[in-house]
């Protein structure tokens, strides 16, 4: 098994923008969708960020505060998945509920020693 | 690591921590900081419902999300400089903030909060918007899909309705002495026009509208935990809402059409809803009153008993409805009055007294639709189908309206 990291960007200007009972569904698809990806081992590990932050670029001497992209790509949280290919992890991220909001999923492989 | 836990949550736990919140922030810090008492508490659902997605939901929910709320709207009128003012004697009040609430306390700031958005102060509308936003914890687009308005004039109503809580309202206490039974009325009133936009069989979203008879009922048992509130109106208010509730299933066939009252399936009446009518209907009945929204109840109890349609006793109802008029009378009554007239005495004598009624029903789609009824029942097939024409032009809900067309259609055949 490899591991593979999902990037969720996007989909926050929306989400924000919803109805307590609206964002209460939202939560409880992610935790189905999660709780699933678990129950079938594939869930390594994963968590939320903040929208705060802050940039260092030149040379460590430039900080600048977030975001750091324009507001579609900011990146909202990470999963670790295992997964027997690229593929694979592709296709499980299709179930990812950002999809309702726009928002986009990056899956990388992760690199490993044991090649 | 997640698990399937968020399914456990309990059903609307957002929308309900959403106003329980805001009414533990208005008692604080004051009426006239809804607005960012508002931001900050959608804040904190927000960055709940990011974080609950990835881990298990706290013991204590409302808890978390009271803290992060309270803390948020501090920040924000420290950045205001005005936090001298509210903060007190320094950040241990936001510490501790948490454990203070406990379930009385958040269940006696519910409360006030009523009390706060049905102030005899602003008109009955308004306090039915900010019941729904401030405690219900239903969006503008929600309010907006229940009630049929478009979003943005949703909007202009929520925010003027807002306006009006932030200068009219005052302190968010409960009222006492001889205030208590005019904000209770009040009260009342509002819970029971927030039921019957719900309950009204409309073409808005049905699983909305359904919300907002449950939230109805909610305050409404909410309002019976105090002592002091629970009289014979509210007691009997609890019990109508039970018994309509009940019916709700059977209201719409599964192509989402009317079904009339006397073709529902019984079957599809909730009997849980039922019982609860009846408990608080024989609650009621010890006060021995027979005010309105008792007689209303007991409308509704002669129509859950039976088993069946026909077994429903028509005089006792309408026995009810002339004490109604009695008390309260009103053109829209007496039709009601005459509905049930028509079924002990007959289409003929009915439709005498209903024709004296025509000056101030004139624009009532009902006077029509009940005129086509009895017409029909006398075999005046043409007067008939010319009152279901002027019911047609007038009814607003396109749920009446496909009903009543499919009538004239059949009048074609």
């Amino acid at each position: 098994m490899t591991k593979y990291l999902y990037l969720f960007r996007g989909g926050d200007a929306r989400r924000a923008q919803q109805s307590p009972e609206e964002m209460q569904e939202h939560m409880q698809k992610w935790g189905v969708w999660m709780g699933g990806l678990a129950e079938k081992g594939t869930l390594d590990s994963g968590l939320p960020l903040n929208g705060a932050g802050k940039v260092v670029s030149g040379g460590g001497k430039t900080v600048t505060d977030g975001p750091f992209a324009e507001g579609a790509e900011i990146v909202g949280g990470y999963l670790i998945v295992n997964a027997d290919s690229l593929d694979s992890a592709t296709e499980i991220s299709k179930g990812c509920p950002i999809f309702e909001h726009n928002g986009t999923v990056e899956v990388r492989e992760i690199m490993s020693m044991d090649m | 690591m997640p698990e399937t836990h968020v399914n456990q949550t309990i059903d609307h736990l957002f929308r309900h921590e959403y106003g329980s919140i805001v009414a533990g922030l208005t008692a604080r810090f004051g009426s006239s900081h809804i607005e960012w008492i508002e931001d900050a508490v959608q804040e904190a659902l927000y960055k709940a419902m990011k974080l609950w997605a990835f881990q298990p939901i706290p013991d204590n929910p409302g808890g978390w999300l009271y803290r992060v709320a309270h803390h948020g709207l501090i920040d924000r009128l420290r950045k205001e400089k005005r936090h001298q003012d509210y903060v007190g004697d320094g950040t241990n009040e936001i510490e501790n903030a948490f454990e203070m609430r406990d379930s009385k306390a958040i269940q006696d700031e519910q409360l006030r909060m009523i009390f706060a958005c049905c102030s005899p102060a602003i008109s009955e509308k308004n306090s039915l918007l900010l019941s729904l936003k401030l405690i219900g914890g239903f969006s503008v687009k929600e309010i907006s899909r229940a009630m049929l308005m478009n979003e943005e004039a949703a909007k202009k109503s929520v925010q003027r309705a807002r306006a009006d809580f932030q200068t009219k309202v005052g302190d968010i206490k409960l009222p006492e002495g001889k205030a208590m039974p005019l904000y209770l009325e009040r009260v009342l009133k509002v819970i029971y026009l927030i039921f019957n936009e719900g309950y009204k069989a409309s073409d808005g979203d049905l699983l909305v509208k359904e919300d907002l008879c449950g939230e109805a009922l909610r305050l409404a048992l909410l309002l019976s935990q105090k002592d002091h509130c629970q009289t014979s109106e509210l007691l009997s208010l609890i019990s109508l809402i039970c018994f309509k509730a009940s019916r709700f299933g059977a209201r719409l066939d599964s192509d989402g059409n009317l079904v009339l009252f006397e073709n529902q399936n019984r079957s599809l009446y909730n009997k849980e809803y039922a019982n609860w009518g009846y408990y608080y209907f024989n609650e009621a009945t010890k006060f021995g009153e027979l005010t309105h929204y008792f007689l209303e109840a007991a409308i509704e109890y002669q129509y859950c008993r039976p088993e069946s349609f026909d077994d429903i006793n028509w005089k006792k109802v309408l026995w009810v409805h002339e004490k109604l008029q009695e008390r309260w009378p009103s053109a829209r009554g007496k039709l009601n009055y005459l509905i049930i007239f028509d079924r002990v005495h007959g289409p003929s004598k009915s439709l005498t007294v209903l024709e004296k009624l025509k000056p101030s029903l004139n624009n009532d789609h009902l006077y029509y639709t009940f005129k086509t009824d009895l017409l029909q029942k006398l075999n005046r097939n043409e007067e008939a189908r010319a009152a279901l024409e002027s019911a047609i032009r007038l009814v607003k809900n396109k749920v009446e309206r496909d009903y009543l067309l499919g009538r004239l259609h059949a009048f074609s055949k």
